[in-house]
């Protein structure tokens, strides 16, 4: 028998725990636990879908193209006609583009991304009626190239915009006729076995797959696969659905997300492998008649009918994204609530909270005591960029204060006041570029100053009054606002000159802490009656995700999305336990029996 | 009933307490005291209670530990008062006053 040096050329090292820097892969013998024992990186093991971003025209049986963080969709039926409104999303935000130069609903969309696509057929001037014409959008405009062969509309679309396909449908009736696209001409290739209205494809000019549709009433589960040169019918869905668009690279990779039964919107999912179809994590909202981009890694649903609204949208993460999780990092010398935050995983700061003048610095592992703050107090708004440069503005003791000091990695220094006394207000950005937005004391109001390391400056409130609530962002021109006392789970996007409502966090809750120097990835924890929830921001919607463990309330966080430190707070009582979010890496035993 | 959940006491030192792999696979929840709460009959959390050398107690002798803690908490709240001060406006400034906490069995 061959012994595990033979095999793999190195030997099995004894520890007695674990290795302190272990890597993916690497096995060695816990002589404590007497196990043999192997890293695996942390993973999902099934896909999943969130929230996306909200389309500007809420439509129905659009097309779509591009990838879950670079799509554009475009033309449709909206409330009162055909429409040719197009629109990129960028994985947050949809902007509205140039339109189709052809109004249309039930056509074909191929491409890359959001500035390579291909629109073709659809339903032409009126929904009733058939097209032949073809558009490309190079990220500007929608140009008209050479037309189909044959005019169609809810057929199936595949490929890119220099190779696509356009695969049966209803030509005035239903179809097997399917054309390949080169990137000058439509030319007729190897028809489909049925003919069908509203089926899905997805792949290349070489490698599709055609699944679903409606041979003229009803569903059908039919799955046919193409190789480049012909048709074969392959394993059926598990339930056959239409009206509905495919995602998916080739005739071995593709998901088949929610559509219509025949007499229901469905919220089944649906991952096929090249020989069978697995059910997967339902939609959270069903529909049909919706457009898709995106990969079966990073997907993308958007518009539709029968779902909460025609312009919502649904983002997929596949198996296999990495796993967040709290573990415990050093606690602080001096456990209190109401305490501020600055800085980044390796390299935080905390300062003030309950009614002290404390300044404590985090390096990744310990909290360092160091100079006091000027004046005592709690309720900060505070931000920087590490340990050795944040701003401390406003604050309570004994009254809202307007004090601002400024922290060189040493001392702090008074700089110029706040416009208005102000206390928890939540702090966002860098000490030469920040904001604060909200106010406690005397009265709740939607305040919002900005600072430009010099002055604070009042400009535009926020839709939403509050204080305490969680905050993110890189400066004074880019931040988002959320939760916050009165319990609210309202979130607000600053875009440095007005505040615009996005989507609310799941649970709303005052006294939260929070992550992020970025608008578009951002968590909040913790808050309320000390509770562990985390919620994580995409920069389109909330996602519940990882508890801390420690619930708390009135402490604080710094950090990324990704890299997060969550220190202070009350349990109660008041707790110094800090808690750093990161991914990692797990150890499993070999199972030798 | 099969319990849900198991209790210990153990003071959380901070670095490796609580450490990525084991929140990960343990649900953790915390409660005044020290008083920590993970899943029964779980090998994991045997295992976490056996490293961070906690003090296992039934579900009653820690409600009696967190009870005792938030009753403190809840006083000092009182107590905490400003003249002229509102309801609203102390809620404001502290937080709302800490709820008393059942424990699950």
């Amino acid at each position: 028998m061959s012994d595990y040096k033979t095999i793999h050329g190195v030997n099995v090292r004894d520890y007695t725990a674990d290795p302190d820097n272990p890597i993916i892969g690497q096995v060695w013998y816990d002589k404590t636990a007497a196990a043999l024992q192997f890293q695996f990186p942390s993973v999902t093991t099934a896909g999943a879908w969130r929230t996306g971003g909200i389309m500007n025209t809420g439509r129905v049986e659009l097309a779509g193209a591009g990838t879950q963080t670079a799509g554009l969709m475009f033309g449709g039926h909206d409330s009162t006609a055909v429409t040719g409104k197009t629109e990129s999303y960028n994985g947050a935000i949809f902007s509205e583009v140039a339109d189709l130069n052809t109004a249309r609903n039930g056509l074909g969309g191929a491409g890359a991304s959001n500035t390579s696509a291909l629109a073709f057929g659809g339903g032409a001037p009126a929904d009733n009626s058939v097209a032949d014409v073809t558009e490309l959008y190079n990220g500007t405009n929608w140009t008209e190239l050479n037309d189909m062969n044959t005019a169609r509309h809810f057929s199936g679309d595949a490929g890119n915009a220099t190779a696509a396909l356009v695969v049966s449908g209803d030509t005035g009736s239903l179809s097997v006729n399917v054309e390949s696209w080169n990137g000058t001409n439509w030319t007729e290739i190897a028809n489909v076995n049925v003919a069908r209205e509203f089926g899905a494809s997805n792949g290349t000019t070489t490698s599709s797959l055609f699944y679903g549709g409606s041979p003229g009433s009803g569903s059908v589960a039919n799955n046919e696969s193409w190789n480049g040169t012909s048709w074969t019918e392959v394993a059926d869905l598990n339930a056959g659905r239409y009206n509905w668009k495919g995602i998916g690279a080739s005739n071995t990779d593709a998901l088949a997300a929610s559509g219509y039964t025949g007499t229901a919107n469905s919220a089944l999912v649906e991952l096929w492998n090249g020989s069978t179809w697995a059910e997967t994590t339902n939609v959270s909202d069903d529909g049909n008649g919706f457009a898709s981009s995106g990969s079966t890694a990073l997907g993308l649903i958007a518009g539709g009918n029968g779902r909460a609204n025609n312009n919502v949208s649904e983002e997929w993460t596949g198996a296999g994204a990495t796993v967040f999780a709290w573990s415990t990092g050093g606690s602080m010398n001096t456990a209190r609530n109401l305490n501020s935050r600055a800085g980044i995983y390796t390299s935080a700061l905390t300062f003030g909270g309950g009614n002290s003048a404390h300044t404590e610095k985090y390096n990744g592992t310990a909290w360092t005591e160091l100079n006091n703050l000027n004046l005592a107090r709690n309720s900060i708004s505070g931000f920087g960029a590490s340990g050795d440069s944040a701003i401390a503005a406003g604050g309570y003791a004994s009254e809202a204060k307007a004090e601002t000091e400024l922290w060189n990695g040493t001392n702090w220094t008074e700089v110029n006041n706040l416009n208005r006394a102000t206390s928890a207000a939540t702090g966002i950005g860098i000490a030469t570029s920040g904001l604060a937005a909200g106010r406690a004391d005397p009265s709740v109001t939607a305040q919002t100053e900005t600072w430009n390391g010099t002055n604070w400056t009042n400009v535009n409130d926020m839709n939403t009054s509050r204080s305490g609530g969680g905050g993110a962002g890189p400066n004074n021109t880019d931040g988002l606002v959320y939760g916050g006392y009165t319990v609210t789970s309202n979130t607000e996007l600053w875009n440095g000159t007005n505040w615009s409502e996005v989507n609310n966090m799941n649970t709303g809750r005052a006294s939260l802490s929070s992550a992020g120097n970025s608008s578009t990835a951002a968590l909040g924890f913790g808050g309320g009656s000390s509770v562990a929830i985390t919620e994580d921001w995409n920069g389109a919607s909330w996602s519940e995700v990882g508890d801390l463990n420690t619930g708390r309330t009135q402490g604080n966080g710094t950090g990324t999305s990704t890299n997060a430190l969550a220190f202070g707070g009350e349990i109660p009582p008041n707790t110094g336990a800090t808690e750093e979010w990161d991914s990692g890496i797990s150890t499993k035993t070999v199972d030798t029996d | 009933m099969a319990k849900t959940y198991q209790y210990c006491v153990a003071e959380n030192w901070g670095k490796g307490f609580i450490e990525y792999d084991e929140s990960h696979r343990i649900t953790f929840a915390s409660f005044p005291g020290d008083v920590w709460q993970v899943p029964a009959y779980n090998k994991h959390a045997n295992l976490w209670i056996a490293k961070v050398a906690g003090t296992v107690k039934t579900k009653d002798q820690a409600q009696t530990i967190v009870t005792a803690k938030v009753d403190a908490v809840q006083t000092a709240w009182d107590n905490d008062n400003v003249e002229g001060e509102s309801s609203d406006e102390k809620i404001a400034r502290l937080g709302a006053k800490p709820s008393d906490i059942t424990l699950e069995e």
